[in-house]
């Protein structure tokens, strides 16, 4: 199959495509542009509600001492964080405070002034103001503490043992256990949570990126008639074969390098970028290769399914105003796949995983989440295979007998006519 | 070098029944003209020639064998409508089409650069084919034709679109191919040049062949009752005339038929009492378009 004529072309393929300049910046970009969105949300989560400038009353000498504790606490683990002042003053005594401040409040220079008065130990109620009353970040930051400090308060005044206190204090922690083949591995799921959604978003990106454009390049040939100069020395099957090949290969040769980055993070081999640093994430041989080998059988089906729409139509609007079908067999996957991140064990993810099409987006995220069992990996591989062999069949069959076909936009009928007899 | 012969090609798409029972043969070393008015079924039959889509029944044969594999080695193919990829350079564009051919491209480098040279586009060699003009890139595309050394070549409309300086460039080198002993097939409705090229034509008109041979005999077969005649002043009164048949007239060049042969020395006669002053009277000249408008101008 692969001859000197089929080789010449692929290399076309290979060199065009790779040596782009369109190549060269996705390739580049994309994980660029991936740490860049990590890295901001990060960043947002690092400074939501930073900087704020808050004032502590409190009617109590003993709360607003442990108010302060508390609070000098969590400014230590997150210093820069609030500027905060503590102050012991009655009711009318920061109503004062508040008329004089009014202006520095509006303009945003105090940020909230928090009122714990006497009465908090018996019906927990405190006054905030600020000129942002919904300002929930900063709320929800200080609800907590303040909730501990007043809890504190209450059972100091009744005497309860130290012992118990920390106990009401002390938050339930969830241990995330993983049951694996070889035993129970300790760890957080969110790093394999993200590189599932890291896998799914680059099998969604690539296969866009490889199989649309081949379409195009497809659909250009045949306009500009460069496909009759072209099958005067090669068949078509060999031209279609070239090019599918040659798409494969500059795709494969782009997910290779996007995927550096993840190894070399989930190896430990370069310091982990910030907003990964907390991240477990555990990646065998086995999920990489399967995976690329996932990709290629993927990148195959869809290259023929679009070179195929690229041959039938005369324009390159034509063409892409036929694809949605198509698309939505990237498109739905690409969402199941995300639902199954969240359950991978679900009926959904078992049966995504192992349906034509499905399986080449679904399976890469289930199998990084949870130990999928041999079997599935195997049909999936079979199913992915088997799909590939009858999407070349018939996407072979429309290429050939459409290549050269000029006129009248062909309807779906007659599409399913020519895989059926040509 | 080789006979090509094509025989009894048929070809239906749904309906249409683009080519019927089409045969002839090419022999070695001849320019052949494929010629019939657009639609005919010249380019279903050059697609099946090239093997490009296959025939429902009928074979091409090269010195009376089927053709195989290895054909498309032998024949090089320029279509009416060029096409050629756009990002590529000059000399990438030629590379590719000898890869394709299964010719390293270092093998060819010098002759690249020698066409290249008498196309005058040795200093575009690096330029981007969409930074050619359309003349330039049809240059481009019929040296990627001929580079490979064909045996068979097929020029669908070679001439159409170049200047009369290329287009006299591109004759000559067609000469010389065919010095060299390749078979040229043109495919054209031009008639003038097939007239002037070919050796040998095959008419093809709503599918069917309907005339092929060697291009002297089909004149001379048509030519037995036919004037040539070069002129000045008013030939008007001939359509009237109960000898003549049919008048081409061109304002002062016309093609004359008669419905008797006889009747030419007559016809000549009248024109010498009406004072036509005659600068060409040729009794056994037809062009091929005066024939082509016979059999195939008729109806649509």
């Amino acid at each position: 199959m692969i001859n000197y004529r089929t080789k010449a072309i692929i290399k076309r393929e290979v060199i065009q495509q790779i040596f782009s300049k369109r190549f060269i910046f996705a390739t580049l970009s994309l994980p660029v542009f991936m740490l860049i969105v990590f890295g901001l949300q990060f960043l947002f989560m690092s400074f939501e509600g930073g900087g704020d400038s808050l004032r502590i009353f409190a009617e109590e000498q003993s709360t607003l001492d442990l108010l302060r504790n508390q609070l000098n606490e969590m400014e230590n683990n997150n210093p820069a964080d609030l500027q905060l002042t503590y102050q012991r003053s009655s009711k009318d005594e920061l109503e004062v405070f508040i008329e004089e401040n009014r202006e520095a409040i509006l303009e945003g220079n105090i940020n909230g002034v928090l009122f714990v008065p006497a009465t908090a130990l018996e019906d927990k109620q405190v006054l905030f103001y600020s000129n942002n009353a919904g300002n929930q970040i900063l709320l929800n930051r200080i609800r907590t503490l303040v909730n501990n400090v007043v809890i504190n308060a209450y059972i100091d005044s009744r005497n309860i043992d130290d012992e118990i206190i920390e106990f009401v204090r002390m938050n339930v922690s969830i241990q995330s256990l993983r049951i694996t083949d070889t035993g129970t591995a300790e760890g957080d799921a969110s790093g394999q949570q993200a590189v599932a959604i890291f896998f799914n978003i680059l099998l969604y990106i690539s296969l866009l990126m490889v199989a649309a454009p081949a379409m195009a390049a497809v659909n250009e040939e045949k306009v500009s008639r460069i496909v009759e100069v072209v099958l005067s020395s090669v068949t078509p099957s060999e031209l279609m074969a070239g090019k599918i090949v040659g798409s494969a290969i500059a795709g494969f040769t782009q997910m290779f390098i996007w995927l550096i980055p993840v190894v070399l993070v989930a190896s430990g081999s370069v310091p982990l970028l910030l907003a990964f640093s907390d991240l477990d994430i555990q990646l065998g041989f086995f999920m990489l290769l399967y995976f690329l080998l996932n990709y290629l059988i993927g990148v195959l089906t869809f290259l023929s399914i679009f070179s195929a729409f690229g041959a039938m139509f005369d324009n390159p609007q034509d063409a892409q105003s036929s694809m949605f079908p198509v698309m939505l067999l990237i498109i739905v996957p690409f969402f199941l796949a995300f639902s199954v991140v969240n359950n991978p064990t679900s009926i959904l993810g078992v049966a995504g995983s192992l349906l034509p099409f499905f399986s080449i987006l679904v399976m890469p995220a289930r199998m990084v989440l949870i130990d999928v069992p041999l079997w599935q990996f195997a049909m999936a591989a079979l199913i992915n295979l088997i799909t590939l062999y009858f999407v070349v069949v018939l996407c072979g069959k429309i290429y050939r007998f459409t290549i050269l076909m000029t006129g009248k936009r062909p309807s779906w009928k007659e599409i399913y006519k020519w895989m059926r007899y040509s | 070098m080789s006979e090509l012969e094509v025989r009894k090609l048929n070809k239906t798409f749904g309906q249409l029944h683009a080519v019927k029972d089409v045969s002839f043969k090419i022999p070695e070393g001849a320019i052949f003209g494929l010629i019939g008015r657009n639609g005919a079924g010249k380019t279903t039959t050059i697609r099946m020639m090239m093997d490009i889509i296959g025939p429902d029944s009928g074979e091409i044969l090269v010195d009376g064998k089927a053709v195989e594999n290895d054909f498309r080695r032998r024949i090089s193919y320029l279509p009416e409508e060029r096409g050629l990829y756009k990002k590529m350079k000059v000399m990438e564009v030629l590379n590719f089409f000898m890869e394709i051919k299964g010719i390293k491209p270092s093998a060819v480098k010098n002759k690249a650069l020698d066409y290249l040279d008498k196309f005058q586009l040795l200093d575009r060699q690096d330029a981007k084919i969409e930074d050619l003009s359309k003349g330039n890139q049809q240059k481009v595309q019929f040296i990627s034709a001929i580079l490979s050394d064909p045996e068979f070549i097929i020029l669908d409309e070679p001439f159409s679109g170049l200047d009369p300086v290329n287009t006299d460039i591109l004759k000559e080198i067609i000469i010389d191919l065919k010095q060299q002993g390749k078979m040229i097939i043109f495919s054209t409705h031009l008639m003038d040049f097939a007239d002037r090229m070919c050796d040998q034509i095959a008419l093809i008109h709503k599918g069917e062949l309907i005339l092929n041979g060697p291009l002297q005999d089909i004149k001379k077969q048509f030519s037995g009752r036919n004037i040539s005649l070069v002129y000045e002043g008013d030939i008007s009164f001939l359509s009237s005339s109960p000898m003549v048949e049919t008048v081409n007239d061109y304002g002062n060049a016309t093609g004359i038929t008669l419905y008797k042969a006889e009747d030419i020395q007559k016809v000549l006669r009248l024109l010498i009492e009406r004072q036509i002053v005659i600068k060409k009277f040729d009794a056994n000249e037809i062009s091929l378009q005066e024939i082509f408008l016979k059999v195939a101008g008729g109806d649509d």
